[in-house]
């Protein structure tokens, strides 16, 4: 594969606020990229470094193997989709997406033509004539796609392009988002704040917190098998027992017996967590067959339609609590085990992820 | 608005009301049936109805300063524009820090009495002063000849005391439109591959017209009607209109000839007014 951007010891400051903290990334040419994070974790400050628009105080950005520090945002092969999608607004659709183009010395007629064909490619096919402020908000977004899609960049920044629309809008857009890119063949750079997002959409996600990056991983393995305890409290939801390693390298939560996982490359003594999403872990009348792992008595029931949330009280206290989730497969909901009931809990021994920090 | 505000600011209205009729409304009356008279003798005036003054005021003489005045005023604003525009970006593109010194800079000289600020740009530029001064310096430097500049006395003069007067009206709404500019269409102008200039010329001017636009009228409508600067500045051919009315209330006592000039200085500015209207109407008609 190749390499489409690479930054390296990137750092930001704006006066006493640190935005970045040696942030190091390598992103493929061709891939969906996310940057997924807390709102004000340095994302978008990345991704204008990356579009030349801000200064890191150190570090390097490669795009396409070529060091672009110096090279102003003007000469950079990138174009970037605005938040605000800062379309001009003295400007008609055509002329917006046919800007990039005529800056750049295409005629006229080529770049209309061209710009006609990007409208296109995003299915807003007669629109050219219209003015910015006659245009809905799903379609002032794709009018900011066309107009970054049709200088055909290495590669298209995106900073939480869909954060401005309303939820139905935003589910059809993350397809269509998709099946963009897959057409296009240019790499993609997406910054979200919403996990949702960022695990629909990207090939690899970068997790980031307070100026740093956390995990880089495939969706499915930043939520299998996360990193840390800031990557899986962020993406779903997660039980945390509080535990120790013992002499066989095996952690040990402190007051649940049962509760017990595999961990590897972790010295005997250390503190650590034992995480098991909600989804993993099985639920049982008391009384039924074997023991589990833990036991407790249902307090409250959360019916979401597709599953019920469960939390089960297990001890006394606020981290007492373990929140498992069950699909809600039958029909009748008089066959959910409710407030009050005993249940034993259990799962199986690798859905018990150990983390260190 | 709530119920019970309603008496309140029927009152806090009627102030403002009485202030503009007594001291606006009703002198510009005053004067506009000054201007339908007829002078008799030294100070007495027969309100008689007569366009004559009108009709006077119409005579190729008074309209050629009109036009000059016009000319003057124009110019004015023109070089206001094209030295203002790049103050106001450099301000508005400068470090948030230094922007409210900047500011205050550009405000500083209101702080100043014209007539002192007329009378230290007559030091400035007179043969003996401070731009002769530096040139000849300048020129001695090179070893070549110099003869003084006549600048005090001239049209010139009076261009750039009126241009150094009203400077800061064109910076300030320049100002105020560019900073309310999303920066964004900037950056995505610049992103989508277009240099500093290129930027300047599709995007930021266009946006900025509102600002163009009063700034213009705010420095326009008191050059064309400037009377210290002219009168200071200027030599006997650089008198403006404003000069001529001056003239007839006082040295040549005739008031109503003086009101007519007026109010034909007025009616010009109007059309002035009429003529951003339509410009400002434009971009909403699209
Ligand atoms: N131009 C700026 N001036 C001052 N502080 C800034 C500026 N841009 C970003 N920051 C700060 O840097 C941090 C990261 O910002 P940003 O990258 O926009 O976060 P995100 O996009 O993840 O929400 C925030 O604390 C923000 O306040
Ligand atoms: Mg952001």
């Amino acid at each position: 594969m190749t390499e489409a951007v690479r930054v390296g010891g990137i750092c930001k400051r704006f006066g006493a606020v640190t935005a970045l903290a040696e942030v190091s990334l390598r992103i493929e040419a061709g891939e969906f990229f996310a940057l997924l994070g807390p709102s004000g974790c340095g994302k978008s400050t990345l991704l204008r470094i990356m579009a030349g628009l801000e200064h890191p105080d150190q570090g390097s950005v490669f795009i396409d193997g070529i060091d672009v520090g110096r090279t102003p945002a003007n000469r950079r092969p990138v174009n970037m989709v605005f938040q605000s999608y800062a379309l001009f607004p003295h400007m008609s659709v055509r002329s917006n997406v046919a800007y990039g183009l005529r800056v750049t010395g295409t005629g006229r007629a080529e770049a209309h033509e061209r710009a006609e064909a990007a409208l296109g490619l995003v299915r807003l096919t007669g629109y050219g004539e219209r003015m910015p402020h006659q245009l809905s908000g799903g379609e002032s977004q794709r009018v900011a796609l066309a107009r970054a899609l049709v200088k055909r960049p290495r590669v298209l920044l995106l900073d939480e392009p869909l954060s401005a629309l309303d939820a139905r809008l935003r589910d059809e857009m993350r397809l269509e988002l998709v099946t963009l890119q897959k057409t296009v063949g240019i790499t993609f750079i997406i910054v979200t704040h919403d996990q949702e997002e960022a695990l629909s959409m990207a090939d690899r996600v970068a997790v980031m917190e307070t100026g740093r990056i956390r995990q880089v991983a495939p969706p499915a393995e930043l939520y299998e098998a996360p990193a840390d305890r800031f990557v899986a409290t962020f993406i779903g939801q997660v039980n945390l027992f509080p535990a120790t390693i013992g002499a066989d390298g095996t952690a040990q939560a402190h007051p649940f017996p049962g509760v017990t996982a595999r961990a590897r490359g972790i010295g005997a003594g250390r503190q650590v967590w034992i995480a098991v999403r909600p989804e993993k872990i099985t639920m049982a009348p008391r009384g039924g067959v074997p023991a589990g792992r833990l036991s407790g008595v249902v307090e409250e029931v959360v019916y979401r339609g597709d599953l019920s949330v469960y939390l089960v009280r297990c001890m006394a206290g606020p981290d007492g609590l373990v929140r498992v989730s069950r699909a809600n497969a039958a029909r009748t909901a008089d066959r959910l085990p409710g407030p009050g009931t005993e249940v034993v809990l259990d799962w199986a021994e690798d859905c018990a992820v150990v983390l260190a920090s | 608005m709530k119920p019970g505000t309603g008496p309140l600011l029927r009152v806090a209205g009627v102030v403002p009301g009485l202030w503009l009729a007594g001291f606006f409304l009703l002198p510009l009356a005053f004067v506009w049936i000054l201007s339908f008279g007829e002078k008799q003798g030294l100070v007495a005036v027969d309100i008689v109805w007569t366009a004559d003054n009108y009709l006077r005021a119409l005579d190729p003489l008074y309209l050629g300063i009109l036009a000059k005045s016009l000319w003057i005023a124009a110019l004015t604003t023109v070089i206001c524009l094209a030295t203002g525009l790049p103050v106001a970006l450099g301000i508005v593109f400068a470090p948030p820090r230094w922007r409210p010194l900047l500011l205050l800079l550009v405000i500083l000289p209101f702080w100043t009495n014209l007539l002192i600020r007329t009378y230290a740009l007559i030091a400035v530029l007179r043969t003996r002063g401070h731009v002769n001064a530096t040139l000849g310096w300048a020129s001695e430097l090179f070893g070549l000849p110099f003869e003084p500049l006549s600048l005090l006395y001239t049209n010139t003069a009076v261009v750039a005391g009126l241009v150094y007067v009203h400077l800061p009206f064109m910076v300030l709404p320049l100002y105020a439109t560019l900073h309310r500019l999303d920066r964004s269409l900037v950056e995505a102008a610049a992103d989508l591959g277009a240099g500093h200039l290129r930027v300047c010329i599709t995007i930021i001017l266009p946006l900025a017209v509102p600002g163009i636009v009063s700034g213009s009228l705010l420095v326009f409508v008191p050059a064309l009607g400037s009377y210290l600067t002219p009168d200071l500045l200027g030599g006997p051919d650089s008198q403006m209109i404003a000069n001529v009315i001056e003239r007839q209330f006082k040295s040549a006592n005739d008031w109503p000839f003086g009101s007519a000039l007026s109010f034909l200085l007025m009616y010009v500015t109007f059309g002035a007014l009429a003529l951003r209207s339509l410009s400002v109407r434009r971009p909403a008609a699209r």
